[in-house]
């Protein structure tokens, strides 16, 4: 029992982790209909410039400080790729073009930092790396503090996304961009904003990622990615809290088959368990009847 | 009438789609209170003319000019802040979004609008918005929606309104509510109205003035009841 309730806060604050990342992607869906598959690339590279920062400075809160410089900067940065491609409604391109940059951001982490080898976070970075025993269990603290971490920056973005005024008028672009323009949505200023605030959230990611692994390398980004890309489609593209759900839904999978399954089998059920509900339900999870 | 503000004036405005002209030197003037009726049949730029007022569409040749200002280059969204609401063709609901928050949104740019008391004196114009204000505005009926439309239209305290196709896909006894809510509208908050219709019966009986589109080009204007007087206009589009 000790290790079910140690394993279910360990799924529970992977899921966390899993849920902002989709939660980011679902964002910059709303203000420019793509998926932006290096979202969590630009995670990565934040929990990088942190280590770097760290190891100029020694000082946590201007590491951490850096990488919500870095993700707002490369976030934003990445968004005048995307406006022309979005402006002419491309589908297929955006995917390819996130992709690359994807690609740009591993291979610049693999050559520029630390040679690259595997970047391990000190304890200082990792601000509650403590364990605590539970009965025979231990478990680290810095688990839980991402849990709440991740719920606490997940329900500020679902409140502002359902009740301000800008959120509304990003999910306004995301359900009738022409209808959003005819109400006086800028397209340019609100997308600039979306790729803003999914930039403070990629440091967010960083930050708890630091505290719950301490490590980072070039590879994280895309293992990530694919997770969450097939967790957008698996909810519903754009279905913020279905992709919230989903994504702490599988964290407690992955969890419990890497708990009580023999083997490595963690990755065939994920992906199996998504490949069915893919096959029954096309529009996801989640997905609404198609309102008229 | 001569002395009346002019609101709205367009003078030789020319559209093209590519290669394809789509409105074609058309002058136009909407004066303060009026309501005037833009006619034409499927095709004849009506929707051009309204998204080029705002700036959806960009105009090759000509001037728009609203309250005096020239407006022919300017964003979308700062003329729609300065003053224009549309209902947009199909209505253009926010399906998934509630009542309520497509109503929030038309006030997303006019900023210092007392929007709960205009709230107010639309679910008074419009009951079932208020019944129905928490539902998705996708679950609406036809004629909801468009009451809807109306209400995110003038939420916002706008001057001019642009209205296009309102009498689209409405029986014809709801096509009589939302007008008659219409001219009430106009005569209570002073609202001015260009109209873009198919149906020209109807928005020649509801409006003081109208012009006849065809093919991109201004074919008639004048008075609406000599308009419906006019033996072009009753063979071509009043079906006499």
């Amino acid at each position: 029992m000790e290790s079910f309730i140690a394993q279910l806060i360990n799924g529970l604050s992977t899921g966390g982790i899993y849920a902002l990342i989709v939660l980011g992607m679902n964002l910059l869906m709303l203000v420019r209909n793509i998926v932006h598959h290096s979202f969590s690339h630009i995670c990565v590279l934040n929990m990088c410039i942190g280590w770097l920062a760290f190891g100029y400075t020694q000082n946590v809160l201007l590491a951490f400080l850096a990488m919500f410089a870095c993700g707002v900067l490369v976030t934003v940065a990445t968004e005048p790729l995307f406006r022309p491609l979005s402006k002419r409604g491309a589908d297929l391109e955006t995917i390819v073009l996130a992709m690359g940059v994807g690609i740009i951001i591993t291979e610049i982490i693999a050559q520029l930092f630390n040679n690259g080898q595997m970047m391990t976070f000190s304890d200082e970075m990792r601000v509650l790396n403590v364990g605590f025993s539970f009965g025979t269990v231990t478990f680290s603290l810095a688990n839980i503090v991402a849990l709440v971490a991740c719920i606490v920056v997940a329900v500020f973005l679902v409140w502002y996304l359902f009740k301000t005024a800008n959120g509304r008028a990003m999910r306004a672009m995301a359900q009738n961009l022409r209808v959003a323009k005819m109400l006086g949505v800028p397209f340019g200023k609100t997308g600039v904003l979306g790729f803003g605030i999914a930039g403070l959230l990629s440091a967010c990611i960083g930050i708890i990622c630091i505290m719950c692994l301490g490590y980072a390398n070039a590879e994280m980004g895309d293992t990530f990615a694919t997770k969450a890309v097939i967790l957008m489609l698996f909810a519903g593209q754009g279905d913020i809290k279905g992709g919230i759900l989903s994504s702490i839904l599988m964290g407690v999978v992955e969890a419990m088959a890497l708990a009580y399954l023999p083997g490595r089998w963690t990755e065939a059920i994920f992906y199996g368990f998504i490949m069915i509900v893919i096959i029954i339900k096309p529009n996801g999870l989640f997905a609404k009847k198609a309102a008229n | 009438m001569e002395q009346t503000e002019m609101m709205l004036k367009i003078s030789d405005l020319s559209v093209y789609y590519g290669p394809i002209c789509a409105l074609k030197k058309v002058d136009l003037e909407v004066r303060k209170g009026e309501i005037v009726a833009l006619l034409g049949s499927n095709g004849a730029g009506k929707s051009t003319l309204v998204n080029t007022i705002i700036g959806l569409l960009h105009a090759k040749r000509g001037k728009i000019e609203f309250m005096g200002r020239d407006i022919t280059r300017q964003k979308t969204e700062t003329t729609i802040q300065s003053g224009i609401s549309v209902v947009p063709e199909g209505r253009g609901m926010l399906a998934n979004m509630t009542v309520m928050e497509n109503l929030q949104l038309g006030v997303y740019r006019h900023k210092g609008v007392d929007f709960n008391k205009n709230l107010e004196m639309i679910f008074e114009y419009f009951p079932i918005l208020k019944e129905r204000q928490w539902q998705a505005a996708g679950t609406l009926s036809g004629g909801e929606q468009q009451m809807l439309a109306i209400s995110r239209a003038i939420v916002g305290e706008p001057k001019l309104l642009l209205m296009d196709e309102l009498s689209l896909a409405l029986s014809p006894a709801y096509v009589d509510i939302i007008f008659k809510a219409l001219i009430k509208l106009r005569n209570e908050k002073g609202f001015t109205i260009l109209l873009a219709e198919q149906n020209a019966k109807k928005a020649l009986q509801y409006s003081d003035r109208g012009y006849v589109l065809d093919l991109g080009e201004t074919v008639l204007e004048g008075d609406a009841r000599e308009l419906m007087g006019n033996p072009y206009v009753q063979t071509a589009y009043l079906g006499a």
